[in-house]
């Protein structure tokens, strides 16, 4: 079994290090007191498709790194992993066997209609699950959900803050044709007016983006935000770069379409492959799992050491010392910055972040957080 | 005290009407036991002109700031402080006595890594009182830290339900010591000693002139809290460059009630407009103000009240505060009251100063250097120093202060709460005081802030609590409500235009500002005689009409003077005038269900000056019992054409 396998390569990995340090230097190496019990910790997603597997595989790492470094309270971190399958039933049969396992707590919740299911067996059992899903804010305010992921509001609010960075003289927020797209573009709109001249242009389906950019050109913006589709994004930028567009682009999100437009910005969630900071880590991860991390793994990674250090602040063991504490952590960091939860468990900060198309790929230009 | 009736302001909204019958009458929707607490005595006070009332500790020894929210729906007022011992809550029910209801503990505001239960400092602590929120400013030197290992930021309290404050977040801000709110709360300007070990305080911002180095270069950073659960702060820190040239410290941020906002340090005090279209003197363009890019208004260094003190705290504006009508001969705007602070003998203490602001709206304080100095000009000064009531300390010191007509309330420290009328500002002058000197038993004053609020005076002190005062001389000038960090019941209104566009709206307002408590004198029992009373009133309201009424929420003896269970015979009376409306009857004062029309209005009208007169009729065989016979009446502005 996968899990097994994996277990024993980190007890064989840890002392053959130990034995390379006794022997390769002068000074005797720093013996790490050996770890005592288990604490365990789950990861309830779907293992057999990419997203549920780095999730698993950015776990384990994280359950490695810690017991090297002495565990949780001396306590060795176990991860105990379960298929959900993305399916409702799997969702909360897993959940249950999490919960059976003794679990303090679990990382999962990929696919966003799975993780109800689980989250409702979860509540009874008083333990939390970091939630990685997008697109979940009707979880919001679940008492043992935590969202890994920033919500709807706080994507208008991103792009609001990027828009005032830049000290626009007139804004065109414009919107796609789906109401996705124009609530997002009604929230961005509604935060930037008081401050900034702003237009607004919805898009109509089917509209060709040539149209669509003499529209928007109408009111002279030197700031055009499009709220739409990923691949809108990229057409709306050539079209008005086509129309002698100069200003700045920002696209809620980024697509294939929107990396032939130097200098574009998109909204878009933090990578590991955008964060400098993460890089060594990358690197280990790769070295692990003969692969590069993904974003999911970034977020199975983040959750388990997030769990981790919320165990090691609890008071007592159980999934609910676990989620109280989590909901008041405020030690706790990720390569963006302190992963603190609001009352209602969303991020406080959000894992959203500016990036900026630069010769057919998109670099980090602001992680969006405060100076702090 | 009023000897006859106390009267009790209420400033009515749009719609005030069923506003004020819902306030009237209605008891706390969740009202809660009070919570234990302590009141020091002010045995052996000294005072003139004012009177004590009351001593609260709450959770609290001390507190630096109050500041106070009204909720619609419990009819009252709520009073908040932040101290080291954490957020108190009060409901004010009673004004004179306010009740502590709710707390938050500083154990309970400590974020991982915090040794001690200590919150620090939390000056001038600011609220939003239409979301219900309390901003807490955390100092790097509290619950353990110093300047050099400290956290610091903001606290977000929930006080929609006072009686259960909660904490939202704990947000980290390269500044702590206090916070402002700016555009309706929207926004937060934070200020004060720095975080160590942030990126946002720019090493190249040092050194500071020779005449001023001490805590170096602390700008305003700007944190955008319309989530109050998300908050976002701006990379960009503003009001660099601010002492001829050199990012120096700033201590506070004060808005006025045209909604400039009052940047106060290190180096002097500058204004910004923070919405609107407006004039960018030191752009030379006109351009839109925001909260993170705001525009020069006016200010500038204030000069050494003396001049051998050429150094950090001869230069160090404590707070600002924008006198925006005509006081003395002085234009309307004309005038900045500021602290200086420098806390040590009184001979040499930090002073209250008066500054014109004429010749600086040109951007000049934006382009001053050491070479070539922008001062602003002393119109005068006032310090405690040989004033009736100095005590020999060296805890002495001008600090925050509020102002009501021309009668400045200003707190100082060891020498307690001072009362200052500014009516001949070349010349303020000393019309009463407060002060607790130490005696077995009794905790010395050690003031902080003072704050008019609703008639009484509201004494934030570092060592006592809250002491509540009533002021007993008489307010000179205009009373057109208080404002600090914001104002308190007085609409701030800025015309907000889009860019290229001139012109400005006004937004719906209804103001009413009593006066002093009127008091009848004596009763002479068995001798028949009308006796009459009056006090002032201003109205500004921009309604289609208005009515402004009296009413007694006095279930058992409506509309008469009570002592106890005693009540005279005879109702009580009043009626009011104006230029326009020179002659009234008088009416007897009404229950709440049933209130007294006074005065009723066609039309907007600014600043209108009301008389009220009162009536109490002793008849010859009226028995009176030994004591003051009082009531506090409900005055509303109401309108049903906003």
């Amino acid at each position: 079994m996968l899990k097994l396998a994996i277990g024993l390569v980190v007890a064989v990995v840890a002392v053959a290090v130990g034995v390379r340090a006794a022997t390769g230097s002068s000074a005797p190496a720093p013996r790490l007191a050996a770890l005592h019990g288990s604490v365990t910790f789950g990861v309830l997603a779907p293992l057999s498709q990419p997203r549920g597997r780095d999730l698993a595989a950015g776990a384990q790492l994280a359950a490695a790194e810690l017991n090297a470094s002495g565990g949780v309270r001396g306590r060795r971190v176990l991860v105990k992993s379960v298929d959900d399958r993305c399916a409702t039933d799997a969702a909360a049969t897993g959940a249950r066997r999490l919960l059976r396992a003794h679990a303090a707590g679990i990382v999962g919740g990929v696919c966003a209609g799975a993780v109800r299911p689980a989250l409702d067996v979860l509540d009874a059992g008083r333990t939390p699950l970091l939630i990685a899903a997008a697109d979940a804010d009707d979880l919001v305010g679940d008492p043992y959900g935590f969202l890994l992921t920033g919500t709807f509001s706080q994507a208008a609010l991103a792009a609001e803050h990027w828009i005032v960075d830049r000290e626009p003289r007139r804004v065109a927020v414009v919107s796609g044709a789906d109401a996705g797209s124009r609530a997002l573009a009604r929230q961005v709109g509604a935060h930037v007016r008081g401050d900034i001249a702003t237009s607004r242009v919805s898009a109509r389906g089917g509209e060709p983006p040539a149209r669509l950019a003499a529209s928007v050109l109408r009111s002279q913006p030197d700031f055009v935000y499009w709220s739409g589709a990923a691949a809108g994004g990229g057409r709306l930028a050539a079209a008005l770069r086509a129309a002698g567009y100069r200003g700045t682009f920002l696209a809620a999100s980024a697509g294939p379409d929107l990396l032939s437009q130097q200098g574009a910005f998109a909204v878009t969630a933090a990578t590991p492959q955008l964060l400098p900071q993460a890089r060594r880590w990358s690197a280990r991860y790769r070295a692990r799992f003969e692969r590069p991390p993904t974003r999911a793994a970034m977020q199975g990674y983040d959750g388990l050491r997030a769990l981790a250090a919320a165990a090691r602040g609890a008071r007592g063991a159980s999934g609910a010392a676990v989620a109280a504490r989590l909901a008041t952590q405020t030690s706790f960091s990720t390569f963006l910055g302190p992963l603190v939860f609001s009352p209602d468990h969303s991020l406080t900060y959000d894992d959203r972040i500016i990036a900026r198309v630069r010769d057919g790929a998109l670099t980090l230009q602001s992680t969006l957080r405060s100076r702090s | 005290m009023y000897g006859g009736s106390r009267a009790r302001r209420r400033a009515g909204w749009l719609a005030a009407a069923c506003l004020a019958v819902g306030l009237i009458g209605a008891g706390p929707a969740h009202a809660q036991a009070p919570l234990p607490d302590t009141h020091n005595p002010a045995t052996g006070a000294d005072s003139s002109n004012v009177t004590f009332l009351y001593n609260t500790r709450g959770v609290s020894p001390g507190y630096s700031a109050l500041n106070f929210i009204h909720y619609d729906d419990l009819g009252m007022d709520f009073m908040f402080g932040n101290g080291t011992g954490g957020l108190s809550v009060w409901s004010m029910e009673n004004p004179q006595q306010p009740t502590f209801v709710a707390q938050i503990t500083a154990h309970d505001l400590r974020v991982d890594g915090d040794t001690q239960d200590r919150f620090w400092e939390g000056e001038n602590m600011t609220v939003d009182p239409k979301r219900k929120l309390v901003f807490l400013s955390r100092d790097p030197r509290g619950f353990g830290g110093s300047l050099s290992t400290g956290t610091s930021g903001v606290y977000i309290i929930d006080v929609k339900d006072p009686y259960h404050p909660q904490i939202v977040t704990f947000h980290p801000v390269p500044a702590g010591h206090t916070s402002t709110c700016i555009n309706d709360c929207k926004y937060l300007w934070t200020v004060g000693p720095y975080q160590t070990g942030t990126p946002g305080n720019d090493p190249s911002w040092f050194p500071q002139p020779a005449y001023s180095q001490k805590y170096g270069g602390v700008p305003l950073w700007v944190t955008d809290v319309s989530d109050p659960a998300h908050p976002f702060t701006y990379e960009k820190p503003l009001d660099l460059d601010r002492f001829d040239g050199q990012t120096a410290y700033d201590h506070s941020v004060d808005v006025d009630r045209n909604g400039v906002a009052w940047v106060a340090g290190e180096g002097g005090d500058r204004g910004y407009w923070t919405s609107g279209d407006h004039w960018d003197p030191v752009q030379k363009k006109n351009r839109v103000a925001t909260a993170y890019d705001p525009i020069p208004y006016a200010g500038g260094t204030t000069p050494l009240t003396n001049p051998a003190q050429d150094d950090f705290f001869g230069y160090f504006d404590h707070n600002a505060q924008h006198i925006t009508q005509k006081v003395g001969n002085y234009d309307a705007g004309e005038l900045l009251y500021v602290t200086n602070e420098n806390i040590t003998d009184c001979q040499h203490a930090g002073e209250l100063k008066i500054v014109s602001l004429k010749g600086s709206y040109g951007g000049e304080a934006w382009s001053s250097t050491p070479a070539n100095p922008f001062r602003l000009q002393l119109v005068g000064h006032w310090t405690v120093n040989g004033k009736p009531g100095e005590m020999d300390s060296n805890n002495c010191s001008a600090h925050w202060f509020t102002v009501n007509g021309n009668v400045i309330a200003q707190a100082w420290y060891a020498e307690g709460a001072r009362f200052i009328d500014a009516s001949d500002p070349a010349n303020p002058t000393q019309v009463g005081y407060f002060r607790v000197p130490r005696a077995t038993g009794v905790t010395a004053s050690n003031a902080s802030a003072t704050y008019w609020h609703n008639g009484l005076i509201y004494v934030a002190d570092y060592s006592r609590g809250v002491d509540v005062l009533r002021f007993d001389g008489q307010i000179t000038g205009t009373p057109e409500g208080i404002c600090w960090n914001s104002c308190d019941k007085v609409t701030v209104s800025v015309p907000e235009t889009p860019a290229g566009e001139v012109g400005g709206t006004v937004p719906g307002t209804l103001s009413l500002t009593l006066g002093a408590a009127a008091t009848f004198g004596t009763f002479t029992p068995g001798v028949a005689q009308d006796y009459m009373a009056s006090t002032t009133a201003t109205v500004i309201s921009s309604a289609g009409d208005a009515t402004l009424s009296v009413a007694d929420a006095d279930a058992a003896q409506p509309g008469h003077l009570v002592n106890g269970t005693f009540s005279l015979p005879s109702a009580l009376q009043a009626r009011a005038t104006t230029a326009t409306q020179p002659t009234a009857t008088f009416a007897n004062v009404g229950a709440a269900a049933s209130p007294t029309s006074l005065l009723t209005y066609a039309g907007p009208t600014a600043n209108d000056a009301v008389t009220v007169g009162f009536q109490q009729h002793i008849g010859a065989g009226d028995a009176l019992r030994t004591g003051d016979y009082s009531k506090t009446l409900t005055f509303t502005l109401s309108t049903t054409n906003p």
